[in-house]
């Protein structure tokens, strides 16, 4: 209980230093989201005008602070790009991300372990050998790139989806799904390459252990020593590798999300970025910051559970 | 001839070093009977462990059996295939290890670490497997195995892991359980329980005990019969009341003056003058010759034959028997 309430704590802190940092960076940086609304041809009263009505011409610390206030009323402000709440903005791009950070990671979990596995079974030997070269292949490819072979390939010769063509998820739930499955293989597949690598190092490491000698004495087989031995023990790096990586797809694939024009968190992140649209990125940094908190704070969970000998202090 | 359990006869082990091949263990012959603990002594690196672990077909990838046979109950075990023997792991021969906590997983429940050979092995129902279970952990002198087959290694104390070792080893009441310094690890006391323990079980369920230890007055305690070990070679060889009241050779002599007793209180402790020679040198003549202080001119050159001292007591040393020096 403690533990929690410190964790709790730790997490405020986290996002408050996040937003403010958030916001003295976005103060210094050059560009203007009055101008990039107006056009430079604006003239210098409509210009005033609209600063004064989006609350530009206070200070730092007064737009912080009132922008704070909003917050704790569960009001993030307007969108100064789309003249929309945040709150919508967000709720409906989070869908989205979400899902494709289930069915991505689904997918590195699913792969992962068995080709780990059977690596580090047949260490040294063809199966080992082939699973390092396609892994060691897939970590190099750029995911961009297999997103664009992707729509080529899936989209454009085998007319399994069509690209550009986003289904909502309100409208037709399948579709959706099947147009998901795509970007999520573009994600996954250089995060299994990485999965395997670091899963095989963890079992061979482990594979010395006098534990396992005592395994094979009382008769288990190779497989049976790996499974039922070894994998509970080589559990922990890859546990904290799966955090990093559903953090980093949670807090929005910029990239791929652009390539498979998906409406989620990572493309919005970027039209924020490119119009100066503090609230909606105030309000990601904010989003981010909690996805890294409790995403850590679930792994940690996850390590007890595997080690009971780790004891959460 | 039908008492006889496990036979090793001319066996070498070879070790595989990059390039290079190496015999470390030849010419080892000794036979265990059916029921009788069985000593190996010897020093660190004399290659006891070896040998143990070429029995219960546990050797490294690298380390290879290269000639000689091992008899087990009319079977000879190199002759099996991987699965074959793996049928015989933790059936009829099982291992119990030197360092618990280390040996045991330490992310398993204990009750699934025991009860482990009982599923590989039989086809026993869940039901009977935990009740075996828990009648095993009764037996290795655990009070309340109902909570301990719940707990994991850590929370439990050094001789209780080791109990538990044993338990596993025996759940399957095997033929041989070859037991690698079992009591290094442990505290004196402990140590001593086990030794009670490792006894008690050789006397109910009469499976022969190989014993392995480096430490002289343990192997004296339980063991019937006793091989002493040196740099790959059993040197000498039986009863281990003849062998530690009239040792033969000369290595042996020297490990048991080193034995401090009571009586030498006070004076300054014996020991034997230089150390193992390293793996990669030459043999030739007697292993021990270097050391040894009454090393002849022959003992450099040839290799000594074993002697018979009496029918149960034997030795590679020319000098044995020699008397007035």
């Amino acid at each position: 209980m403690k533990y929690i309430l410190r964790r709790f704590v730790t997490l405020l802190l986290t996002l408050f230093l996040v937003s403010v940092l958030t916001f003295i960076a976005f103060d210094i940086i050059p560009g203007d989201p009055v101008e990039l609304i107006l056009g430079t041809q604006a003239s210098p009263e409509r210009i005033t005008a609209l600063r004064t009505q989006l609350g530009l011409n206070e200070s730092l610390p007064v737009r912080y602070f009132d922008w704070l206030s909003g917050l704790l009323k569960f009001n993030a402000g307007n969108s100064i790009q789309y003249s929309r709440p945040v709150n919508s903005l967000i709720s409906n791009s989070f869908p989205v991300t979400a899902w494709l950070t289930f069915i991505s990671f689904s997918l590195i979990v699913l792969f992962s372990i068995p080709l780990g596995i059977f690596a580090a079974k047949w260490k040294n030997k063809l199966i080992d050998k082939i699973i390092s070269t396609v892994t060691m292949f897939s970590v190099s490819v750029p995911n961009f790139f297999l997103g664009v072979i992707f729509i080529w390939l899936f989209g454009i010769v085998f007319k399994l989806f069509s690209p550009g063509r986003y289904v909502d998820y309100h409208e037709n739930f399948i579709g959706f799904l099947n147009y998901l499955i795509f970007p999520a293989l573009a994600i996954a597949i250089p995060n299994i390459g990485i999965s395997v690598k670091f899963l095989r190092t963890s079992l061979i490491g482990q594979m010395n252990a006098d534990y396992v000698r005592t395994a094979y004495s009382k008769g288990n087989g190779d497989i049976a020593v790996l499974c039922r031995h070894v994998f509970r023990n080589a559990l922990a790096p890859l546990m904290t590798l799966f955090g990093m990586i559903i953090v980093e797809i949670l807090s929005g694939s910029i990239v791929i999300e652009q390539v498979f024009a998906l409406p989620g968190i990572g493309r919005l992140l970027i039209s924020s970025i490119t119009f100066r649209d503090l609230p909606v990125i105030e309000s990601l940094a904010i989003y981010i910051a909690f996805i890294v908190v409790f995403i850590n704070f679930a792994v940690d969970i996850a390590l007890q559970l595997i080690d009971p000998r780790i004891k959460i202090k | 001839m039908s008492d006889i359990l496990l036979e090793a006869e001319n066996l070498a082990i070879d070790i595989k070093n990059q390039n290079t091949n190496l015999t470390f263990v030849d010419g080892i012959n000794f036979s265990v009977k059916k029921g009788e603990i069985y000593g190996i002594v010897g020093e660190s690196g004399c290659g006891k462990s070896l040998l143990a672990h070429s029995i219960a077909g546990l050797l490294p990838e690298n380390v290879k059996i290269s000639s000689g046979r091992i008899m087990f109950d009319g079977v000879n075990l190199l002759n099996l295939n991987k699965k074959e023997f793996r049928k015989m792991k933790g059936k009829d021969i099982s291992m119990v290890f030197q360092e618990p906590l280390t040996s045991l997983n330490p992310l398993m429940k204990i009750g699934r670490q025991v009860s482990e050979n009982l599923k590989i092995h039989t086809d026993l129902t869940e039901n009977e497997i935990q009740k075996e279970t828990l009648n095993i952990l009764k037996k290795v002198g655990l009070n309340n195995p109902e909570e301990l087959v719940n707990c994991y290694p850590h929370q439990l104390s050094g001789g209780m892991r080791q109990r538990i070792m044993i338990a596993s080893a025996i759940i399957c009441k095997p033929k041989l359980v070859i037991a690698d310094e079992p009591t290094t690890a442990l505290d004196v006391t402990i140590q001593s329980q086990i030794l009670n323990l490792l006894q008690d079980i050789n006397k109910t369920y009469g499976c022969a005990i190989i014993f392995i230890s480096h430490d002289l007055g343990v192997i004296s305690r339980i063991c019937d019969r006793v091989a002493v070990m040196y740099f790959g070679n059993i040197i000498e060889e039986g009863d281990t009341k003849s062998v530690f009241s009239k040792p033969q050779h000369q290595y042996t002599k020297g490990l048991i003056d080193s034995i401090p007793t009571k009586d030498k209180k006070g004076l300054s402790l014996v020991n034997i003058p230089g150390k193992v020679p390293g793996i990669t040198e030459k043999k030739e003549g007697c292993y021990f010759a270097k050391r040894c202080t009454k090393a002849k001119e022959r003992c450099f050159k040839t290799k000594p034959e074993y002697t018979l001292i009496t029918h149960n007591h034997k030795v590679s040393c020319f000098l044995a028997g020699e008397t007035g020096e």
